[in-house]
């Protein structure tokens, strides 16, 4: 699953239709899984055993809805994204609280982000600075540089994305991938930003995971 | 073996390739009955070559190969049984590539009439419910190859791993019995299905019962495993060769589902929005729909009876 799917939603040129039937997949299963609750007990021990997995998901999602506000496109996609990760951080959040795993820190950093995220995103005269923030943060290699991002509502993300960074450097080994390097002006981003009109649905997609899943205190600081 | 396609428009010459080629390797299978044949058959003839775009078409011939094979091996044809057994791993693995079928199961038509009211308005609906009256009538040779025969070869099968035993190829005691409980579950399942739909042939009139089908089947098989004590890791022969095989052909079917959405998708964005568009585009969302649900159903149960990590 990992070659195939993982490789489907990372990579940028894929079409963003088959991106949101694979994550409209992903989103049924989970929802699925943790609606038996039945099973949730294997399910529990199954999250704790296989973090790292849980983890190669969740920074898939990331690189996937990264690559959608790049370019501008897959409202869908967006949503089954949001609903995705709802599912797999609730299931995750079921697992012991005493467990401080760098791969239970990097679903807590995740769901922070993707918090984030769904709060900037919900607010509509945001979204065209939106895209071309996150753009710009996703392909800028190490850390962050200290004048982005412009605008102080953007602050939060980019340390976010820094903390996300620095986990992902200790899970996952770094592959070199062409486009993540490729340069984003922030003009460019808003431009596809301008494209990107969220649909009702999605928007409820995203206020159910903003709703559902609490920032946690110390995010951001 | 394989005829080739050269001078004909792609798609028609892989619709010939198809249709004739059946017909060989049926009788490929029926000399398999007569000859010895060399362990290394599977791999020999339907090996998957480097940048073939043939792929769906070996996929085909040779899930029609092994569904042949089962069917001389409950006849009664003793090389044909010992090749099949040897090769239970393809068997099984051909019969689950078949049951995720997105082709197979877009010839049946959707009884979603709230999704095609919905996405296409009043005429998608009314088309479609036409569409599925008829279909209702239709007798069941109407179907293509491997569609008439899926359920009696899940049923042959089934008879067949039934039967298996420790002397046809593998090893360990508790694989032979789940073997036999495997077979077993999938020929209760199958002949649950010609009892539900009160006829010999279990054909579906729909593609969300026929997806409702093949999730049952499936749901046995793995229920099977668990009453086993099994995971798809022990299976012999196999590894986790299953899962990678159901994740491979969930993902293939998946890439085709997406072209034939984004196609109409595109046409509505370059403003064709007649009826009878409308009524494709709404079809094939709820083609999707249908897919999607009994790939989602599968894929949880596994991920119950498995852990994640072998299936990520």
């Amino acid at each position: 699953m990992k070659d195939i799917i993982a490789k489907r939603l990372k990579a940028p040129r894929v079409d963003h239709t088959e991106k949101e039937i694979i994550l409209k997949l992903l989103s049924r299963v989970f929802e699925e899984y943790s609606e038996d609750s039945s099973e949730i007990h294997d399910g529990l021990s199954s999250v704790q055993k296989d973090g790292e997995a849980y983890c190669a998901i969740l920074h898939t999602m990331k690189t996937c809805l990264c690559d959608l506000f790049a370019a501008g496109t897959g409202v869908d996609a967006i949503k089954y994204i949001f609903s995705c990760a709802l599912h797999i951080v609730n299931l995750q959040g079921k697992t012991s609280s005493n467990d401080i795993s760098t791969h239970t820190a990097y679903v807590h950093e995740f769901t922070n982000w993707l918090n984030i995220c769904g709060m900037l995103l919900q607010e509509e005269e945001l979204l065209p600075e939106m895209c071309g923030v996150v753009a710009k943060l996703n392909t800028s290699t190490g850390v962050r540089n200290s004048n982005e991002p412009p605008n102080p509502k953007f602050a939060r993300l980019g340390e976010a994305f820094d903390n996300l960074r620095k986990l992902e450097d200790k899970l996952f080994r770094r592959t070199l991938n062409p486009y993540a390097k490729q340069r984003v002006s922030s003009n460019a981003g808003q431009r596809l930003g301008q494209k990107l009109k969220l649909s009702r649905s999605c928007l409820k997609a995203i206020k159910d995971f903003t709703d559902k899943i609490p920032m946690s205190k110390s995010a951001g600081q | 073996m394989i005829p080739t396609t050269i001078g004909i428009k792609k798609s028609d010459a892989q619709d010939l390739c198809c249709r004739q080629s059946v017909g060989l390797i049926c009788v490929l299978a029926a000399l398999c009955s007569i000859c010895t044949v060399p362990s290394t058959l599977y791999h020999d003839i339907f090996r998957q070559r480097k940048q073939d775009d043939d792929s769906q078409l070996i996929q085909h011939l040779r899930t029609a190969f092994s569904c042949e094979l089962a069917r001389l091996a409950t006849k009664g044809f003793s090389k044909c049984s010992a090749l099949a057994m040897q090769h239970f791993g393809d068997v099984l693995n051909d019969t689950i590539v078949s049951l995720f079928d997105f082709q197979s199961i877009k010839k049946h038509p959707t009884s979603n009439t709230t999704l095609l009211l919905k996405l296409g308005g009043e005429y998608s609906r009314r088309k479609g419910a036409e569409k599925l009256k008829q279909t209702s009538a239709t007798d069941a040779n109407d179907f293509g190859y491997m569609d008439q025969n899926l359920w009696s070869w899940c049923e042959d099968a089934g008879k067949l791993f039934r039967k298996w035993n420790l002397r046809d190829g593998h090893t360990e005691p508790n694989k032979k019995f789940w073997i036999n409980s495997a077979g077993r579950a999938i020929e209760s399942a199958c002949t649950q299905i010609r009892t539900s739909e009160d006829g010999d042939s279990p054909h579906a009139t729909s593609a969300e019962k026929e997806c409702g089908m093949r999730r049952e089947l499936l749901r046995s098989i793995f229920a099977s495993m668990k009453q086993s004590h099994l995971s798809f890791g022990d299976l012999p022969g196999t590894h986790d060769g299953n899962v990678r095989s159901i994740a491979g052909c969930i993902t293939k079917n998946v890439f085709f589902l997406s072209k034939t959405v984004s196609y109409y998708e595109e046409q509505l964005r370059w403003g064709c929005e007649d009826d009878d568009s409308l009524y494709k585009r709404a079809e094939i969302r709820a083609y999707e729909e249908a897919y999607i649900g009994f790939c989602a159903s599968v894929l949880s149960d596994m991920l119950r009876r498995i852990v994640i990590g072998y299936m990520y």
